[in-house]
């Protein structure tokens, strides 16, 4: 067995903290102020419609892009580097899971080589202990000894979804950021994955940033969650407590949107009228900043 | 007399099946909703209402859609049902719409096309945007496809499918690409201009609980075959098929007492690779040997027409 080269001993204390970050595309801020601490083990949700700021939030802790202010810092250590030993500590740290992973992999490597790869960048060791805990990896995602060595274009949705779970995790990281992971499987494919992402949390006591508009899957595979509207976070709190007791008249808009045998389709039209963007927006100055005490995730 | 009816419809492409015995009807002012997940056949069932079939496809059956008989009908009946009785909204606003034409353009070609004058056409065009609440519909017609927002756009395509007074309105995954928010509200503006016009509309999605909201009556589809059909209030409460209880069971919800999903194994499958038997026997928890024997008939059980052979244990 080959260990990924040790990174520093966890200190007691969070895994991953985020202050005051703030990402402007010139003239256009999408994430205005979002802070949240994540402890090991724990998991967060972030949730927001189109344009929410919520997939920039991801992009920003996986380094794919670069904060305008504030800081993150994973495993008591600021991130900011771009230099290669910078952003190979990074990934060693945190990996990233995005809703469509087909872009992600090589399609002239089959998937087990893929998985093997970043072994070969962060562990040392030969090719065949590498091959051996690809296995391992493709093994505790449930994917078989054919999908490994199949070309990903051979590889169902759910199939593909797994496999980029597996690479994620071969170098054991300590959080891992799913931005709309699940948000393109089948129902009955997806409640697979979300049991999955539950197992291996309960299993390896890795953290989770769950990125997603779904409230329902939200509910299932978070303890915590952040509601962002417009690049800012308007209520925050216990997931199970936001979704059945919300304060924020946005969060309220979400639920009422939900389809349900008893939706009432004229209702969230009256809500919606009423709660229309003035008043939101008069509400988001209201609410912001959050209470920083509930933050503790 | 319904506005959609679909009886015994089989359809394959050269060697592969992809639909078997699928029976679907839509009635006047009313509510379809056709649910199932990849390669359940909901999209192509929903397309051969308007006699678009694969190329190659090989179809047996009846179709009547408006009044014609669409695999018997010629391409000029086929285009004067697509044009002015039958309309289809997609998923993707942006795929349907031709994105060098301005929105007034859109709208007033099929006008156009069925003898409506410039004049009329163009008044029609501005009256349909303010109904589908688009706001200053004088602008809004010399703009360009790009210039609307997903949810805008969809209003639009809406407005299209409309505009012709259509019988029968065929919704392929119309709100999937949509925010919630938004969703809602393209979803209440289907259903009160369906109400208003008496439009009868197939509702196709993957989106059980979306399916539940909607529609008045749901048809479940799996590997090419539906299922079971049940008044939607009834399949909610007690669905009478395995397969349709599991999708309810892996769903998660954001309301309500908070319950455990519980993942169905293996995948969907399509027809071609579905087992004999029933098709779903493979993945279900109740099934036994009986089950592989012959495609299970569709028998009553409480509010649901059901293909299972113990759909009691399903739901008592």
């Amino acid at each position: 067995m080959t260990e990924p080269e040790p990174v520093p001993e966890p200190v007691p204390g969070p895994v991953l903290e985020v202050a005051s970050l703030v990402k402007r595309f010139g003239t256009f801020t999408a994430v205005d102020d979002v802070g949240f601490t994540l402890m090991p083990g724990a998991s967060l949700g972030i949730v927001g419609e189109s344009g929410s700021g919520k997939t920039t939030t991801a992009r920003v802790l996986a380094g794919l892009e670069e904060p305008t202010s504030g800081t993150v810092t994973l495993a008591g250590e600021t991130v900011t580097g771009r230099s290669r030993r910078d952003r190979l500590r990074r990934a060693r740290l945190l990996q990233m899971i995005f809703q469509d992973p087909y872009g992600s992999f090589d399609p002239r490597q089959t998937i087990a080589e893929s998985v093997a790869e970043p072994l070969r960048l962060h562990a040392p060791g030969s090719r065949k202990q590498h091959r051996a805990r690809a296995a391992e990896l493709l093994d505790q995602v449930g994917l078989s000894r054919r999908a490994g060595q199949s070309p990903p274009r051979d590889l169902s949705g759910g199939q593909r979804q797994r496999a980029a779970i597996a690479r994620a995790l071969a170098v054991r990281p300590r959080v891992l950021v799913l931005d709309e992971a699940v948000a393109a499987l089948d129902v009955s494919i997806q409640a697979q994955i979300l049991t999955l992402l539950e197992e291996l949390r309960a299993g390896t006591g890795i953290a989770y940033v769950f990125v997603s508009h779904d409230l329902g899957v939200v509910r299932h595979i978070t303890d915590e969650v952040l509601v962002m509207r417009h690049g800012r976070v308007v209520e925050r709190g216990a997931t199970e407590h936001v979704l059945r007791t919300p304060r924020h008249p946005y969060t309220r808009l979400l639920l009422d949107s939900i389809p349900s045998p008893d939706w009432d389709l004229d209702r969230v039209a009256r809500d919606r009228v009423a709660r229309d963007r003035r008043a939101l927006d008069l509400a988001d100055r209201q609410a912001t900043p959050a209470p920083k005490g509930e933050t503790t995730c | 007399m319904n506005v959609l009816d679909i009886a015994g419809l089989r359809l394959s492409v050269g060697d592969v099946p992809l639909l078997a015995d699928v029976t679907v009807r839509v009635g006047r002012a009313e509510t379809v909703g056709l649910v199932g997940e990849s390669g359940s056949g909901k999209s192509l069932t929903s397309r051969a209402a308007l006699g678009m079939f694969p190329r190659g496809a090989r179809v047996t059956g009846h179709v009547t859609a408006a009044g014609v008989d669409v695999l018997a009908a010629g391409r000029g009946a086929l285009r004067d049902l697509r044009r002015t009785r039958a309309a289809m909204v997609f998923q993707d606003p942006r795929a349907s719409i031709n994105p060098v034409r301005r929105v007034g353009d859109y709208l007033t070609e099929g006008l156009r096309a069925s003898g409506v004058p410039a004049r009329e056409a163009a008044a029609r065009a501005l009256d349909l945007l303010d109904q589908v609440g688009i706001r200053d519909p004088g602008r809004a017609v010399r703009r360009h496809p790009h210039e609307f927002s997903g949810g805008m756009l969809q209003r639009v395509v809406i407005a299209g499918a409309l505009a012709a007074e259509p019988d029968l309105l065929l919704a392929d995954e119309p709100t999937t690409a949509l925010d919630v928010t938004t969703q809602a509200e393209v979803v209440a503006l289907l259903k009160r201009l369906q109400r208003d016009r008496g439009t009868g509309m197939l509702f196709v999605t993957h989106d059980l609980d979306l399916a539940a909201a909607v529609c008045d009556r749901v048809y479940v589809m799996y590997a090419g075959r539906v299922v079971e059909e049940a008044p939607s209030a009834g399949l909610f409460r007690a669905p009478a098929h395995p397969y349709t209880r599991a999708l309810l069971e892996a769903s998660p919800s954001a309301r309500g007492e908070r319950a455990e999903i519980r993942a169905i194994r293996g995948r969907p499958r399509s027809l071609a690779e579905a087992p004999s038997g029933c098709s779903f026997r493979d993945r279900c928890p109740l099934a036994d040997d009986a089950c592989a024997r012959k495609v299970p008939d569709i028998r009553p059980h409480g509010t649901s027409l059901v293909a299972c052979l113990r759909p009691q244990e399903v739901t008592p």
